[in-house]
């Protein structure tokens, strides 16, 4: 693999295109990385200054929704002078192709990234058809 | 202008609205730092000190190199995402690769003093 310099992506804000939220402030699209096996769902998530505690899944029926609100006590006491990015709470929305087993989903989050295991129901998972 | 956290909401936007209103303010113009360089950096002032912080998503505190000298700072490292092999991607929106910023800042940095941790 070719290693290559990270470029800077601008935040994208979350529209509201989807109902209003009720609480004020901008919210961020996180930048998201979906893969699949052949019986689960790995969702990744950039959410940087987002804590694990401060963080709410949703899945009803096949609409995920992520949710990460960011510690903003950190930031008390501190005044701009110079910047270069916006901070704010992140939320995203998925409509998963796939049938969930809930009781399965895990989660965990490590330096800012927060990593979804979204495991299939059986029999949604892959099958290899022979042909006779 | 200190934010006090009274409402957080309302204080989230007002801090919203303090953080574009200092968007690539002139701090840095005298220097030979560039703008759009990964990672991103907001500057704030602490009282007599200034605080830095950049986003880093996916990188382990132990892989960022932070080194001072004079009024130069720079952060360099590397953001690895890997994944296994036999799965499908749907959708790759999260980058791999190396960074490597510095900045020349405006004030006299005391560099036994410097401290960092994670936001």
């Amino acid at each position: 693999m070719t290693t290559q310099d990270l470029q800077v992506k601008e935040k994208k804000e979350q529209l509201q295109e989807r109902g209003e939220k009720t609480e004020v402030g901008r919210y961020f699209v996180p930048l998201t990385d979906i893969h699949e096996s052949s019986d689960a769902l790995f969702v990744t998530m950039d959410m940087p200054g987002v804590r694990k505690e401060n963080v709410d899944i949703h899945l009803e029926k096949n609409a995920l929704t992520v949710t990460g609100n960011i510690d903003f006590s950190n930031y008390e006491d501190l005044r701009p002078i110079y910047t270069e990015y916006s901070i704010g709470n992140f939320t995203r929305s998925f409509t998963l192709s796939s049938r969930i087993n809930k009781e399965g989903i895990s989660a965990k989050m490590v330096d800012g990234v927060l990593a979804l295991y979204l495991p299939k129901v059986k029999e949604a998972a892959a099958m290899k058809i022979e042909v006779t | 202008m200190v934010y006090r956290i009274v409402d957080p909401f309302s204080a989230l936007r007002g801090f919203q609205q303090a953080l574009d209103s200092a968007r690539s303010s002139d701090w840095l113009a005298r220097g030979t730092a560039g703008t759009g360089v990964f990672p991103p950096i907001n500057v704030f002032e602490k009282g007599e000190d200034c605080v830095l912080v950049a986003e880093l998503p996916g990188v382990n505190k132990g892989d960022i190199d932070v080194s001072v000298k004079g009024k130069q700072i720079r952060i360099s490292g590397k953001r690895e995402i890997a994944y296994d092999e036999s799965v499908s991607v749907h959708r790759r929106e999260r980058t791999s690769g190396n960074f490597d910023r510095t900045l020349t800042v405006p004030i006299e940095i005391e560099s036994k003093r410097i401290t960092r941790r994670a936001y």
